[in-house]
């Protein structure tokens, strides 16, 4: 390095150097640092995340015996109430089996539910991503749908050994088709700019210009199954309002989406059946 | 110990920060907020240590960041770099000594840095008032955050160093 | 002389010793500059707009956009021809510059470790090609398909339009929209596009009168400006036949556009303008769904035509050609499939204004007019069918072989008895009855706002035979055979609907019209008979639509006045029946009016003729609209 460069120009021709050298490096040694730093990061975040298991555990522990027996008593009626729920979902499904066979209808595939902890959320302007806790490891891969107890969550972006990136359904990368509920026609569903302190929205358009929305009578944004990535009917949001787009022939509306999305702390990740491989478990 | 292990110390300090604010905004989430604190992580290298450790910090913590971003890979690291450059530029320009000096550079460097992430990530459909009304809400409450916090971590740093026997003041009064 | 140059130390300030050569070079040099600043001045001063309009040129692109075609309503606002939403999948093909020259550079390589000469030319062309493919082969693993691309439309598209998207699969299935919508990424080159193609909600209802379009870059420029710029045209549609043709200019929508700064290369990057097209005006018409889809479904397989008008306004409330086809399979283009099946089934024709038939007994009804008008009858002249006539040295015969015997005006149309007219022919001569239809203009074009209505409809007389058969002369037989609507004779459906119509309302001529609520006030002439012997015509219909030839067409309770028909042609060779019946309804106060004629083959039905085949159609119509 010259002597009698400053401080300042030495550290700009270092930098210069390093950016050539980047500028230089392969793709595959630039794809393999991404890798290994995502990977090397990914038990910090999973650590943390086991942190705030913990730090739950130990709240519980403080609670008194009264809370705790009341909370179980309330789960033992939930779950009363959902094993009859689950006996009707069982003779509706064998009902709708029965139909499809009637009308020949195709079938679509089913879904392996793996539920993964949230560890990481960042929800920016410019993207919205969450980290679970699951990853290669429990069969998920790139693309897969992911939904909450409210509805659409988002698509699995990346897949590393322990953990996934997920996508949320309020980025403004998201895009999905949907339909309208009582209306099978496909429609195009985007995530939106979300400002802040406030929830999320999104965007749906080539909404056919029979569909009316209004405040007083809103109407829920559902998945379509036509994508192949949803399963049909989960709730992506409601839509109160619709305007005609420029050329007469669709209507779009701004998607009020579910504000838990923005705090979620579980989710699910639905893998087709067919696909699952064998995670080694 | 030698000058690797203070900037070792200060690294580990600063991935320490890293992972602090991705849960700071694990909570931020919930209200639609998030919380960019680049210039933090860049500061105390740029203001304070040497050029060849502040440089490889400065890169490591750009891949850190961007192996987890969904950016074009290598946005972070040059982002992270200009940072540094811009720190090391500004060093002779401010009085290291003085908290506001520190901040206002530190504030000025975050800013910096997010106008160019918007323009980097810009398309299209970014055209309208909304995206510019996130983008800006999110710049001001990081620009904010990042100056009231910059003096406190420098200090705590600066400290840390000084209770294991460097002393950062004594050897910016030399120069 | 010995000199001594001075030494001079760098910390001197003396003058530098300037050698006198360079002031020359110097001035040579000030003078090429101030060349250059007063070229560039001139330039910019004198020439800069020429320059200007030079780089705008040069710079700019436009795009223009047709806006959606109008929508055809009937007359009670139900849609017949709508717009529906065509989805396609493309490529920009400006936006893969990067990819084309990359493949290019891969190809070259590859070759060249082959130790072959990669031809530049050729290997441009493979490169777009593969890169193009390689989006294709993603969509037809995404969509199971497996499509190829064509080389030859992706140069042409490159060196024509390279700013317009290059289409990968045109008019993707819902299915297969909702598809690639969930899985191709939004910043994928491939991109999803929503155009728009004509829908027909009625599918074969009113084919040949709603017609149909096809793609095309004819379309007016708009208010885009730039009108000096290179311009591209973004495919619109254009009304190829139909009401889509004849108004096609007021269907069709306002044309938007984009103008777009574009580098040297051609290669867009920032759009400078855009103006949002516009939709066309809608239209109604006056045709009534219910009535033509009633209509059609009367005729079922059989070939013909059937014409409904309203008689006060002159409005078609339905116009049937058959056989037909769906206008769906004809968008968002016709394939060669769909053409060749519409030919082969002889569909393409619309048998109610193109189609050109004898008219057979209904023309009866024009001889009896003429024959009244000109006293050669009158309510009291009875002429004895025995079951033919003799006129020059052959023999006429009349459909009841055992004849009617005496038969009067009323009894006469009632019975459709060839005698009576041949007699009435014959005394009135040729010229009488052919001036008798031009009077109800038999001879011309109705002026339907159809485009493609036959102008060959034939009123033949003497000078038309002459001319026709080089000379040869008009016979008594020729009069015998036009007199029944038989011979020479050629009339459309349409034109037999209109006479009825005039009949009906005791005018020569109802023009009729495809729009409702036409604002063009028609005149009409009046018959020009007189009420008591118009009352006998009319009496005749009434008694044929009762209890004679025509009583299939009205029923208890709703009696309609009626004349069949039955004419024998040959077509294609083949002896071909063609049943008639015109008439309208109610028979007091007449609203509608309709033509059916039906295109047979007489060994494939029994009881064949206006009265069996026609008259029943005409019936099922009738109950439609006057709602019994």
């Amino acid at each position: 390095m010259p002597r009698n460069l400053t401080h300042q120009a030495k550290s700009l021709l270092l930098v210069v150097l390093l950016l050539l050298l980047w500028w230089f490096t392969p793709s595959f040694v630039k794809r393999g640092t991404e890798v290994i730093f995502s990977e090397f990061q990914a038990p910090a975040w999973t650590g943390m995340s086991y942190l705030k298991d913990l730090r739950s555990y130990w709240t519980n522990w403080g609670s008194s015996k009264e809370d705790l027996i009341s909370a179980g008593m309330n789960l033992s009626r939930l779950n009363a109430a959902y094993v009859v729920r689950n006996q009707q979902v069982d003779s509706m499904e064998r009902e709708l089996r029965r139909l499809e066979g009637y009308f020949n209808l195709p079938s679509y595939p089913e879904y392996q539910y793996e539920v993964a902890r949230v560890i990481k959320r960042d929800l920016t302007a410019w993207w919205q991503v969450l980290v679970i806790r699951k990853g290669i490891n429990y069969g998920i891969e790139p693309g897969q749908a992911v939904i909450f107890s409210g509805g659409v969550v988002g698509r699995v972006q990346s897949v590393g050994a322990y953990t996934s990136t997920v996508e949320l359904i309020s980025s403004p990368h998201f895009r999905a088709a949907g339909h309208f509920e009582s209306d099978d026609r496909p429609v195009e569903f985007r995530g939106g700019i979300n400002p802040g302190l406030r929830a999320p929205t999104g965007t749906v358009s080539t909404v056919p210009v029979d569909l009316v929305a209004s405040r007083k009578d809103p109407v829920r944004l559902t998945s379509s199954k036509l994508g192949g990535i949803f399963p049909d009917g989960l709730t992506i949001g409601w839509v109160y309002n619709l305007e005609p787009s420029s050329d007469g022939l669709f209507q779009t509306g701004k998607v009020m989406l579910d504000p838990r999305l923005q705090s979620l702390r579980e989710i699910a990740v639905l893998i087709p059946i067919e696909t699952r491989g064998d995670p080694g478990r | 110990m030698s000058d690797n292990g203070r900037i070792s110390l200060i690294f580990i300090c600063n991935l320490l920060l890293y992972f602090l604010v991705g849960e700071l905004n694990f909570m931020l989430g919930s209200l639609s907020l998030h919380f960019h604190a680049d210039a933090l992580l860049i500061l105390f290298f740029g203001l304070y240590l040497g050029r060849l450790g502040g440089l490889v910090s400065a890169t490591i913590l750009g891949f850190f960041a961007d192996s987890v971003s969904p950016v074009p890979y290598g946005t972070y690291v040059i982002g992270y770099l200009s940072m540094w450059l811009f720190l090391i530029w500004g060093q002779k320009r401010i009085r290291r000594q003085n908290h506001t000096h520190v901040r206002f550079l530190a504030a000025l460097t975050q800013f910096f840095w997010m106008v160019m992430l918007s323009i980097v990530i810009f398309s299209q459909d970014s055209m309208n008032t909304v995206y510019w009304n996130r983008i800006l809400m999110e710049i001001l409450f990081s620009t904010v955050l990042v100056y009231v916090f910059a003096w406190s971590w420098c200090r705590f740093q600066k400290n840390l160093l000084y209770s294991l026997g460097w002393n950062i003041e004594a050897e910016m009064s030399q120069i | 002389m010995n000199v001594q140059p001075p030494i001079r130390k760098s910390h001197d300030r003396l003058e530098p010793q300037v050698n006198s050569r360079l002031y020359l070079i110097y001035l040579v040099i000030g003078v090429c500059m101030l060349m250059l600043i007063g070229g560039l001045g001139y330039r910019q001063l004198f020439q800069r707009e020429a320059h200007e309009s030079a780089a705008e040129r040069q710079n700019y692109r436009r795009i223009l956009m047709p806006g959606p075609r109008g929508i055809i309503y009937d007359r009670d606002n139900t849609v017949l021809v709508g717009n529906r939403p065509l989805f396609s999948a493309v490529v920009y093909l400006n936006e893969l510059r990067a990819e084309f020259r990359e493949e290019y550079y891969n190809i070259v390589r590859q070759k060249r470790e082959l130790g072959l000469k990669p031809d530049r030319f050729n290997t441009n062309i493979t490169a777009r090609k593969n890169v193009v493919q390689r989006y294709m082969n993603r969509l037809n693993q995404l969509l199971e398909r497996k499509e190829e691309v064509d080389s030859k439309q992706i140069e042409r598209h490159f060196s024509q339009s390279l700013l317009l998207p290059f289409p990968l699969i045109k008019d993707l299935p819902e299915k297969e929209y909702a598809r690639l919508i969930a899985q191709v990424p939004l910043d994928s080159p491939i991109q999803i596009l929503s155009g728009i193609a004509r829908w027909y909600p009625f599918g074969e209802a009113a084919a040949h009168t709603l017609g149909f379009v096809s793609d095309s870059t004819e379309f007016p420029e708009g208010t885009v400006p730039g009108d000096q710029l290179l311009t591209f045209r973004n495919a619109g549609q254009i009304g190829r036949s139909g009401l889509e043709k004849h108004f096609n200019e007021r269907l069709q929508g306002e044309t938007g556009g984009e103008i777009w700064s574009v580098d040297p290369s051609g290669f867009q990057y920032e759009r400078v303008v855009h103006e949002t097209p516009g939709k066309g005006q809608n239209l109604q018409v006056s045709l009534d769904i219910d009535i033509q889809v009633t209509a059609e479904k009367a005729m079922g397989e059989k070939i013909g035509a059937v014409v409904a008008i309203e008689i006060e306004t002159g409005e078609v409330l339905a116009l049937v050609s058959k056989p037909s086809y769906d206008l769906n399979t004809l968008s968002p283009f016709i394939s060669y499939k769909v053409d060749e099946e519409i030919r082969e089934k002889g569909a393409w024709l619309n048998r109610a204004t193109q189609g050109l038939y004898p008219p057979g007994s209904i023309f009866k009804l024009v001889t009896a007019i003429a024959a009244l008008r000109a006293g050669v009858i009158s309510a009291h002249t009875e002429i004895d069918c025995p079951g033919y006539k003799i006129v020059g040295k052959r023999a006429f015969h009349c459909h009841r072989l055992s004849g009617h015997g005496p038969e009067d005006l009323i009894g006469a149309i009632r019975d459709s008895c060839n005698v009576f007219f041949y007699t009435c022919g014959t005394e009135l001569g040729v010229w009488g009855i052919a001036n008798e239809a031009r009077r109800f203009h038999l001879d011309q074009p109705t002026g339907i706002e159809l485009p493609g209505e036959t102008t060959r409809m034939l009123v033949p007389d003497p000078e038309w035979k002459a001319s026709r058969f080089y000379g040869e002369g008009w016979f008594g037989g020729d009069t015998a055979n036009m007199s029944i609507g038989q011979g020479f004779l050629l009339l459309t459906p349409i034109q037999m609907a209109t006479f009825a119509a005039s009949i009906a309302s005791g005018t020569t001529f109802v023009k009729p019209t495809l729009l409702h609520d036409n604002p063009e006030i028609q005149k009409r002439d009046p018959l020009g008979l007189a009420p008591e012997k118009f009352a006998l015509i009319k009496e005749g219909m009434r008694l044929a639509g009762e209890r004679g030839t025509a009583r299939l067409a009205g029923k208890p309770g709703m009696p309609v006045s009626g004349k069949t028909g039955t004419a024998q042609v040959r077509k294609d060779g083949k002896p071909t029946t063609l049943a008639w019946f015109v008439g309208f309804a109610p028979v007091q106060n007449p609203r509608i009016a309709i033509a059916v004629m039906i295109e047979g083959v007489p060994e494939q039905e029994t009881n064949y003729g206006g009265g069996s085949t026609a008259a029943p159609i005409a019936k099922i119509v009738f109950e439609e609209y006057l709602g019994m």
